[in-house]
């Protein structure tokens, strides 16, 4: 039944992957091309060449440009299909290169933010509900109201102030070791653990009022072993669900946050594309991007299911 | 009844509900005993705080929300019920808890099983599943193996209920405490879970609390009997003489509620319990409900010996005999 169940969930979800692929990239490419100014005029300001009719002529024809739209279209998407992004009209490396290097990144920095988010969440969340309504509940609610309120591009800047220029604590920027990771993830996770713990905290409150809490208790077991064993698994499912969501916004919220440090990854090198009007790379950024928004929600589907019996059945009651 | 025949006791039983400073009572002064190997039903209209006894007992409500005092004795020892640390040896130990829904008794993440085994250390389990499916298979579940691996929600109210009752019997308790344990089944298999609250009485000398607003399952269980009306004792004695000749207008209410196979139309009775909080005066709390209600009503009523051995909180009804010509 599991395994049946994974199966046609996984194929489902990979059909529907290749339809939004397609979608995405027409999208991509459209959108892309509709960003006023183009890619010939940015291309030789950036090498402070003359704008001369002749020499952007003569870059739209090195580029591809000079084509009608569909048939550069069909070009780009054979390439695609060969594994192929392209090439950088800023640095003339292989898109895919650039894009992985960067994404090691980004993906280092969005994976210690959902760690964040897990761990701390998980905490402040069971704490507030433990103590439901007493001094220590009001003051995560604060925080977390708080959290949730503040952009976090001021947020970051407020804990470069205090953390690494006041205190001196961790440095203000850069990624060299691991300590430059601390700040940028945090910054990120920020806004998500408000919402998690917050999400959790009634969560627990309510699996905590049910008849199988009650009767556990009734059997002799503590009030701790109840808590872990029974309310948080339970407790636990709306999160899954709202993290697959999330996931994306972690991702594409790391611009902001890479751009506040200057963290080498995805978020900041997609701004430079979008500033130097690099096809290539804004094309390889969105279609990325998107490819690990659908994975992730197929993930947190299937950890969902293996978490909760009662999805694995498929509706069944 | 001798004290030596008497397995737990509650005295001045009383639990109220914090509402701000303010504390509303909800059960009321509640003193109750179970004989050894016996049975005593709870009865009553749903809100009297029947369930609220059960789970006062088990030291269950949350001290955030509910105050408790009293005291209640299970074999001349007292039992901490306002201390949840030292409750966890009492709780699944000496007292069992079959809870009212089945379908909810059990964490909808974890099998048949695991319930089971839960708490246990891995060199038991065998052992535990052996027991459990011998008593499943006593139970009238004819492949109990196969419902190891199910889940609550693949399974009918009745099976659950089964598996509840096999559940908290395994852990071997001196009393069982069953809050409505029949609500959620149809009429044969409420027949055949009597039958099993029975055979463990009988055959495992379990002393079962018996909560129930069903006439039919006390009279067959129970041997003494206490009624209750907004969170107080209103009548109580032996079955006999409490369902046999009621001494309280309400006892009587509800015993002509109950239907039966004669051509009189079902008489329920007018209105309904008063919710928490409402008050009541210091008067009887029936008196609004009651077809005899006089002048005296108005004043405090007490739990007072009608017959030797049979109680009843009402001064001015004197059984069937008045009803007839009131």
């Amino acid at each position: 039944m599991w395994n049946n169940f994974a199966l046609r969930q996984i194929g489902r979800q990979l059909t529907g992957l290749l339809v939004l692929l397609f979608f995405v990239s027409v999208a991509a490419f459209v959108l892309v091309r509709l960003l006023p100014g183009d890619a010939a005029t940015a291309y030789l300001n950036s090498i402070n060449a003359p704008l001369t009719e002749e020499a952007i002529e003569e870059v739209e024809k090195e580029l591809g440009l000079d084509a009608p739209l569909p048939v550069q279209y069909g070009k780009w998407m054979i390439q695609v299909f060969k594994g192929d992004l392209g090439f950088s009209y800023q640095t003339g490396r292989p898109v895919t290169e650039e894009l992985s290097e960067d994404l090691r990144y980004t993906g280092a920095l969005a994976l210690t933010a959902l760690g964040w988010v897990l761990v701390l969440s998980l905490i402040l969340g069971t704490f507030s509900a433990g103590h439901s309504g007493g001094a220590v509940d009001m003051m995560i609610r604060i925080f977390t109201f708080l959290g949730s309120a503040m952009p976090k591009f001021w947020l970051g800047f407020l804990a470069v102030s205090l953390f690494s220029l006041r205190w001196k604590l961790l440095p203000v920027q850069g990624a060299a070791t691991w300590k430059h990771l601390i700040l940028p993830s945090l910054t990120l996770a920020c806004s998500y653990i408000a919402t998690y713990t917050k999400l959790l905290r009634n969560s627990i409150l309510e699996v905590q009022s049910s008849p199988f809490v009650l009767h556990a208790r009734s059997r002799g077991f503590s009030k701790r072993f109840v808590l872990v064993r029974h309310v948080i698994p339970n407790a636990m499912t709306p999160v899954f669900t709202t993290l697959g969501l999330h996931l994306g916004g972690i991702l594409s919220g790391s611009v902001i946050v890479e751009n506040v440090f200057a963290w080498p990854g995805l978020g900041r090198m997609c701004v430079d594309a979008v500033a130097a009007r690099n096809y290539p790379m804004i094309q390889g950024y969105i279609l990325l991007l998107s490819v690990i928004f659908v994975t992730a929600n197929m993930l947190c589907d299937l950890a969902c299911a293996a978490f909760h019996p009662r999805l694995r059945a498929g509706g069944r009651t | 009844m001798k004290k030596e025949d008497v397995i737990l006791q509650t005295e001045n039983l009383s639990v109220s509900m914090r509402a701000g400073k303010e504390r509303i009572p909800a059960v009321k002064d509640v003193t109750l005993s179970l004989k050894r190997k016996g049975c005593t039903g709870i009865i009553g209209e749903s809100g009297c705080g029947k369930s609220l006894t059960c789970q006062a007992v088990l030291g269950l409500l949350e001290p955030k929300k509910w105050t408790v005092t009293g005291k209640v004795f299970l074999e001349d020892e007292e039992v901490p019920i306002t201390d949840d640390r030292s409750m966890d040896r009492f709780r699944g130990k000496k007292l069992a808890f079959a809870a009212q829904n089945p379908m909810a008794a059990f964490d909808p993440r974890m099998t048949m099983g695991a319930h089971f085994l839960e708490g246990h250390s891995r060199r038991e389990w065998d052992a535990i599943r052996k027991d459990a499916g011998e008593r499943l298979a006593r139970m009238g579940i004819c492949e109990p193996e196969s419902l190891w691996n199910r889940y609550s929600f693949e399974l009918s109210g009745g099976q659950l209920q089964r598996v509840l009752i096999a559940l908290v019997l395994g852990l071997h308790p001196k009393v069982l405490l069953a809050d409505e344990p029949t609500t959620a089944l149809d009429q044969a298999t409420e027949e055949e879970l009597l039958r099993i609250l029975e055979d463990c009485q009988n055959q495992e000398g379990i002393s079962i609390l018996l909560v129930s607003h069903d006439l039919d399952v006390i009279s067959r269980m129970a041997d003494t009997v206490y009624v209750m009306y907004a969170g107080q004792i209103v009548e109580c004695g032996e079955k006999e003489a409490v369902l046999g000749n009621p001494l309280h207008p309400y006892t009587g209410g509800l015993m002509r509620s109950r239907p039966g196979f004669s051509k009189e139309r079902l008489k329920a009775m007018n209105g309904y319990p008063p919710r928490l909080g409402e008050s009541t005066g210091s008067g009887c709390a029936f008196a609004p409900r009651c077809p005899f209600a006089k002048e005296v009503c108005k004043g405090e009523q007490v739990l007072r010996e009608m017959t030797p051995g049979h109680f009843s909180r009402c001064s001015c009804f004197r059984g069937q005999g008045e009803e007839k010509h009131g």
